[in-house]
């Protein structure tokens, strides 16, 4: 593994314990919520699915509750012993996204939510997810994307990070904000068809409170009118039907 | 990890086979064991019931 692997690995394995204190309660599980929902709408329901950079299992969690079945994979060890105790009846590995451990056309689904940013290889991770999907099967991402906001926020990591300040997702791991033309030629490289890309989520859980509040009801607004404004931003692709 | 995820597990780097070998099983799943790629001699463990497949140096000897 290269270095900035092992930084992340390191950082979610020392993090497990507070992870879901942020992404599994109130505010958390609100923004958390948020993005999943986005996710699942682009998604095929009561599939088979792969979680990439599944964490504590939050999204399995949820695709299964809506009758699917799904197997999720993380670097960090200390974040799949989590989501194996939350999703028992489900499987998870600890492998890299970027060098899947799965056969050819093993999953209809492919999800990745707020992972693919931390990836130093991401065509070999969209190369990947086509791979493991069965002809007819659909991939989704989200990730961070470029705005006003995210384009100062490596520098406010970096100073947290030199703080030493222990908070999820807080570090200088040359994390990358995508743009949409970014994302299609991503995915348009590894082989998809019918990529979509939109912005999801203003109201991102690091704002102060009244200012999360608002965002939260303005939210609806900025993702339908003022989509360069959102902080997240989700692409999905299929992998064409097999050629009669 | 649950007999179920073996018939889509494959080696990550060379995508071949992996044998498995059980050193603990419960009713539920395999417990400690390994999962063997002759091709890239390696093996990958698992351990408490997690599969750790990050790809890694081949085994010595």
């Amino acid at each position: 593994m290269n270095g900035c692997q092992d930084k992340i690995q390191q950082h979610y394995d020392e993090i497990a314990d507070i992870y879901d204190h942020r992404y599994d309660m109130k505010r958390g599980k609100s923004y958390y919520g948020h993005i999943s929902r986005h996710v699942m709408d682009s998604l095929p329901k009561r599939r088979k699915l792969l979680d990439l950079g599944c964490g504590t299992g939050l999204f399995v969690q949820r695709y299964i509750a809506a009758g699917g079945q799904a197997v999720g994979l993380d670097i960090s060890r200390g974040m799949v012993q989590r989501a194996c105790r939350r999703c028992a009846t489900s499987s998870f590995t600890v492998g890299t996204a970027e060098v899947l451990p799965f056969r050819d056309a093993s999953f209809d689904a492919l999800s990745s939510l707020l992972a693919f940013s931390y990836l130093k290889n991401p065509d070999e991770m969209l190369a990947e997810a086509y791979r493991v999907l069965k002809p007819g099967g659909t991939a989704v991402i989200c990730t961070l994307g470029k705005n006003v906001f995210t384009s100062g926020l490596p520098a406010v990591y970096q100073i947290g990070e030199a703080m030493k300040i222990r908070h999820v997702g807080m570090g200088a791991f040359s994390e990358h904000y995508y743009s949409r033309e970014e994302l299609y030629s991503l995915f348009s490289e590894a082989g998809f068809s019918g990529i979509h890309i939109k912005k999801c989520s203003f109201a991102h859980l690091n704002l102060i409170d009244p200012l999360y509040d608002i965002a939260r009801k303005i939210e609806p607004f900025v993702e339908q009118n003022i989509p360069y404004l959102a902080y997240n931003i989700l692409a999905s692709g299929k992998k064409p039907d097999k050629k009669n | 990890m649950k007999r179920s995820l073996l018939p889509i597990l494959c080696c990550p780097v060379c995508k071949g086979d992996l044998e498995l070998r059980v050193a603990r099983e419960n009713e539920e799943e395999i417990v400690e064991g390994t999962l063997e790629c002759r091709a890239c001699n390696v093996s990958y463990p698992i351990e408490e019931g997690i599969p750790d497949l990050l790809p890694r140096e081949p085994d010595k000897g």
